[in-house]
């Protein structure tokens, strides 16, 4: 958890340094310009220099072996500071289901993990891009149980889960569709319980530059 | 400090890990006649502890239920949803009795007063059909009738014993039907002339004839 955590800080640390770091040397380089009378209208503001939002939405599935798969969503909300390159923040509210059925009732677990996950642009084109993210967050899982025996019940746990993953991203204007691949890791411990909902996940969604 | 305690009890609230302990909501019927053995339901909210397994797909339900009106123990005949499905004999005094359940794992829930036990009609005695001779730990059966003059609406149940050094059982009869029991009995003992008794809470007593054990 530290090291991830410090990880992150680093990655952070140097995204906004990089930026400014590197147009300040190159003004150092550059012959002073002549000088010229002074426009009387502020040069316009750079997008670049805004904090920029984008949201996506995405559905897909998990497998994490035996009954412990099923289908997954996710709602992620990307911000890209100014000055920080290659590098954003997400914060992702996901879902779980792991589902099953036997002659003595239907089992289900819930899982509702809250991240806050680093992404870092590997690849920007035009019309592609590749993103890897990592992330940690709190997990809630809830269990319901009906059984023919037994009143039903809902049962919950706090736990925690991280994550790492990449993503393809197909830029096309203000939408984005996006692949996205991740391996995750948590525990939210609930008595009598054995399962996690997690393990491989695979997600197609799109996202929205917001204006 | 406010905010705080709010955070802790929200927390406390989402990891709501434990089986939600069991709740009897009535017993019907309520009460019963001191002379008959009756058919009770609980409807009881249980939450039995059930050990889910998602790598191999199983849930095991631990269906121990046992329930107790006052001190006796009565038999599960069916748990559902809804509640449990049990049998009263009718070995039980007049007044007022706590019905108790006990799931597999400890939890109990608690009706207080939940049955009471009115003045019931017994028959004015009991003869046992001759017994010939038996095998030790052989079930046999055992032929009891009311006498009488309620003997014939007789729906209850007596209490079985033999004599020093014996068992048997069950210790509690199956209900009469109708002023008679026909009920498959197993007798051991150190002696080999033995008798069965018959009692009832009313004090009424039998005893049967002397039978060989072997």
């Amino acid at each position: 958890m530290r090291w991830i955590a410090l990880l992150f800080l680093l990655c952070s640390t140097a995204a906004v340094a990089a930026p400014e770091g590197s147009s300040r040397g190159i003004s150092r380089k550059k012959p002073k310009a002549p000088p010229r009378e002074a426009s009387p209208e502020p040069p316009p503001t750079k997008p670049a220099q805004e904090l920029r939002y984008s949201l996506a939405l995405a559905g897909g599935g998990f497998y994490g072996g035996g009954f412990n798969r099923g289908p997954q969503g996710s709602a992620q909300l990307t911000l890209t500071p100014p000055g920080w390159g290659r590098f954003s923040l997400d914060v992702e509210l996901g879902w779980r289901l792991a589902r099953f059925r036997t002659g003595a009732g239907v089992s289900a677990l819930h899982s509702l993990p809250l991240l806050a996950a680093g992404r870092m642009s590997l690849v920007r084109m035009t019309h592609f891009g590749l993103d890897v993210r990592a992330g940690v967050g709190p997990l809630l899982a809830l269990h319901h149980l009906s059984s023919d025996f037994s009143a039903s019940s809902v049962r919950s746990s706090l736990g925690w889960e991280l994550l790492a993953g990449v993503q393809l991203r197909f830029p096309l204007g203000a939408l984005e569709p996006f692949l996205d691949g991740r391996v995750g890791l948590g525990e939210a411990y609930i008595p009598f319980v054995i399962g996690r909902s997690i393990g491989v996940q695979g997600l197609l969604g799109v996202r929205y530059q917001l204006p | 400090m406010r905010k705080l305690v709010s955070i802790a009890a929200l927390v406390s609230l989402l990891a709501c890990q434990d089986w939600p302990e069991p709740v009897i909501r009535s017993v019907s019927p309520s009460e019963m006649r001191a002379s008959e053995a009756t058919a009770l339901t609980l409807d009881a909210e249980l939450h039995l502890p059930t050990t889910v397994d998602y790598s191999q797909g199983t849930l095991e339900v631990d269906t121990r239920v046992s329930v107790r009106i006052g001190t006796l123990e009565v038999p599960t005949l069916a748990i559902s949803p809804e509640g449990i499905s049990t049998r009263v004999p009718s070995v039980l005094a007049p007044g007022s009795y706590d019905v108790k359940v006990t799931l597999g794992d400890g939890r109990t829930a608690v009706r207080p007063g939940g049955l009471t036990v009115v003045e019931g009609e017994w028959p004015e005695g009991y003869s046992i059909d001759p017994i010939g001779p038996q095998q030790r730990l052989v079930p046999f059966t055992l032929t009891v009738r009311a006498t009488g003059a309620n003997a014939a609406a007789f729906r209850g149940n007596v209490r079985l014993e033999t004599g020093a050094g014996g068992s048997i059982g069950p210790r509690v009869s199956e209900p009469f039907v109708d002023g008679v029991l026909t009920q498959q009995v197993v007798v051991d003992s150190i002696q080999s002339d033995v008798v069965i008794r018959v009692t009832d809470i009313a004090g009424h007593v039998s005893t049967s004839n002397t039978f060989l054990l072997r």
